[in-house]
């Protein structure tokens, strides 16, 4: 009896198996704003459906962070758009090494085009050029610059930190401190968006790329007291950003701003916990709902935020061609700039249901 | 045999469940992917295996595979000799493992505690050798404290490989194929070395455990210590000897993992690693109360979750569910393994 059980239970585990079908999260049902895109559509358009069925090109993420949960909604808008098989994978815990094994299996089923956020470009580097040898790769949102990928498609983040910048200028157009928030100074995106912000703020009119730049330092009118990292732990975000708000307590004109998504928020709880809100001026990046909120209701200046929606579906609509071998214009210096936006409080509630619908929520 | 039965029921459907998932799955590509896989899980799992053998456990392997993989990147960085960095990191493992096996044994502290406090150690350490200048203390041993010098940057760092062209024998040994295949025609026949190595690994366990009087003595001591010990067995020696095996081999795996990827950051290289070790002897047929398992179903039991994995792309299963399936998967197999070893034994018994 018993083994008769079991072998029941074997075989609807086999079904279990075979049987999960590939399911697909609903095309989003909203517009995009495609105003600010560099690409116009025309310049990527897609061809007939029925020309790409069965050509599969695949979308790889660095981490399964909520970010990619736009990323993948564009690629989907991509997928529908041109009838390839876009398969979307998010290494769920975020290292090289599984992030490796799922492009050896997206390879070996066939993917004709990929699209990868590269987690550690430089040792990466090599696995990439294998890859490239089989297939068209472009880099998202991380690029790994030396490597042979295509092209790199993400936010110019000098440019996203000018931004950033202006909003500091907006805030605090008196001059005063600026202290400057981020999980770790390493990657390039950080030193990119801290060098733009302080390029704003000592009155260059255009950001020629990385230079020297102490904290401690007078940029025109402003200030940087420090560049605080907080090894990408909340926790530890929080706790700086209520030391600064500290040893502060009496500066009149002092704006913090947070680089990584997660930074805004924290800035946002130690200032409430302080009783600072309001008196302190706060600049962000991304789009997590508390910083969206604290735009709302003031306590917010203002966001940059990327769009990893256009990630997505502009990457889909590259990968197709490529996957065909058709010609792709890439510009000379390799780099497909995403344009960021501004979010300032006239623009967060409807920028939150812009969202909202992109997540299809 | 009725041990590895169900375990063999299991791989056996997972199996057919990927092949018939994707028609490239079928393919050569896929099954030397696979086979590499299973070769490097193994090398970790057949370790655990001594372990839990003893009635023990090692929560540690993972942060062993983090620390070898950045202690060996980091010899080979500041150009050591592979051949010294080989064996430096491999002595590394088997000195984590004689003092894991001292603490247990000689202290009488728990394994679970011991281990768990190795994963935070190991781990904190790999991140601590990567925030070390090592040019600078060069500079200091030669010619003094250079001016403004720090010994220590401000975050860890990601670990690569340096100068892998001197590393043609470890990347043939992680990379290549024994070329049997090539010999006879038949691509098929053209096994991974990661697998050939596991292979060679398993059946010298299998030859150590089942073969003579060091095996008899392990599993003695792991189905009754007290017992054992009455019996003149020496058993912190040879537990100790369990626990440097898995060490050993957990620091060949990072190795390995360093060649193959090649990065490792050390917060994250190697997270969760000793679990799926554990969790693939224990499918194989260990008992974590000690004294029983087999090397055979320990090999199938490590074949699964590799299997689960490439299922789960294969598929096309949302990355969001992944974990979830493979759990449940994980768990009904076990059920049914279960199940399928009490319905024989019962059958076993209405024969008798």
């Amino acid at each position: 009896m018993l083994r008769v059980f079991s072998f029941g239970l074997l075989s609807s585990f086999a079904i279990l198996m075979t049987g999960c079908p590939a399911q697909k999260p609903a095309a989003p049902t909203g517009s995009t704003n495609q105003s600010g895109t560099t690409i116009s559509q025309n310049h990527l358009a897609a061809t007939s459906s029925a020309q790409n069925s069965g050509i599969k090109v695949a979308f790889v993420s660095n981490n399964p962070a909520e970010f990619w949960t736009l990323a993948e909604a564009g690629a989907r808008k991509g997928e529908k758009e041109t009838g390839i098989q876009l398969i979307f994978k998010r290494p769920q815990d975020g290292t090289a090494a599984t992030q490796k094994e799922i492009i050896e299996d997206l390879l070996t089923q066939g993917v004709k085009a990929i699209a990868i956020s590269v987690i550690d470009p430089k040792n990466q580097t090599s696995f990439i050029n294998e890859i490239a040898i089989r297939v068209p790769v472009i880099c998202v949102d991380n690029d790994a610059a030396d490597s042979k990928r295509r092209c790199y498609m993400g936010t110019a983040n000098l440019q996203a930190g000018r931004s950033a910048g202006k909003m500091v200028l907006e805030a605090m157009p008196e001059g005063g401190k600026v202290a400057i928030f981020v999980g770790q100074l390493d990657p390039v995106n950080a030193r990119e968006r801290r060098q733009g912000v302080i390029d704003v703020l000592e009155g260059l009119a255009k950001s020629e790329g990385l230079r020297e730049s102490p904290d401690g330092k007078k940029y025109g009118k402003y200030e940087v007291i420090g560049t605080y990292t907080d090894g990408v732990n909340e926790a530890k975000a929080k706790d700086n950003a209520a030391d600064v708000l500290t040893r502060y307590q009496n500066e009149p004109n002092l704006c913090l701003v947070g680089l990584w998504a997660y930074n805004p928020p924290a800035i946002l709880g130690a200032a409430a916990d302080a009783k600072r809100l309001g008196k302190i001026k706060i600049v962000g990046f991304d789009e997590d709902n508390a910083t969206l909120e604290g735009i709302k209701k003031g306590d917010v200046h203002g966001t940059v935020v990327q769009q990893p929606f256009e990630f997505g579906y502009q990457s889909v609509l590259m990968m197709t061609k490529m996957a065909k071998g058709a010609d792709v214009a890439i510009p000379k210096n390799g780099i497909i700039d995403i344009p960021h936006r501004e979010i300032r409080k006239a623009d967060a509630a409807a920028f939150q249901d812009e969202l909202k619908k992109l997540q299809g929520k | 045999m009725n041990r590895v039965l169900g375990v063999f029921a299991v791989v056996a459907i997972i199996y057919l469940g990927l092949m018939s998932s994707d028609p490239q799955a079928r393919s050569p590509e896929n099954h030397q992917n696979l086979e590499r896989r299973i070769g490097e899980w193994g090398i970790l799992t057949l370790g655990v295996g001594f372990v839990i053998l003893t009635g023990g456990i090692d929560l540690s392997i993972g942060s062993v595979v983090c620390l070898s993989a950045v202690s060996f990147g980091l010899i080979l960085e500041n150009n050591g000799p592979p051949w010294l960095a080989f064996m430096g990191v491999l002595a590394m493992g088997s000195i984590i493992g004689l003092i894991h096996g001292f603490l247990i044994t000689r202290l009488n502290l728990q394994p679970f505690i011991v281990t768990l406090c190795g994963l935070f150690i190991y781990r904190g350490f790999a991140q601590l050798l990567t925030q070390i200048n090592f040019g600078t203390i060069g500079a200091a041993l030669t010619t003094g404290w250079p001016e403004n010098a720090r010994l220590l940057r401000d975050s860890s760092r990601n670990i690569g490989l340096a100068h892998p062209e001197n590393l043609a024998w470890l990347t043939t040994l992680q990379k290549g194929n024994f070329p049997l295949g090539e010999w006879t025609g038949i691509v098929w026949l053209d096994i991974p070395n990661p697998l050939i190595l596991f292979i060679v690994l398993a059946i010298a366990a299998y030859i150590a455990l089942e073969c003579g009087a060091f095996g008899r003595r392990i599993h003695a001591l792991g189905y009754n210590e007290q017992a054992a010990r009455y019996a003149g067995i020496d058993t912190a020696s040879h537990k100790i000897a369990c626990y440097v095996i898995c060490s050993t081999l957990a620091a060949l795996g990072g190795i390995l993992f360093l060649v193959k990827v090649p990065s490792a950051a050390p917060a994250s290289a190697g997270n969760w690693y000793e679990l799926y070790a554990i969790t693939g002897a224990v499918l194989g047929g260990f008992s974590l109360r000690g004294g029983e398992g087999s090397i055979l179903g320990l090999a199938l039991g490590t074949a699964i979750l590799p299997l689960l994995r490439s299922l789960v792309i294969f598929a096309g299963i949302p990355s969001d569910l992944e974990f979830m399936v493979i759990g449940v998967a994980l768990l009904l197999g076990t059920v049914a393994d279960e199940l399928l070893r009490r319905g024989s034994m019962s059958g076993v018994r209405r024969a008798g």
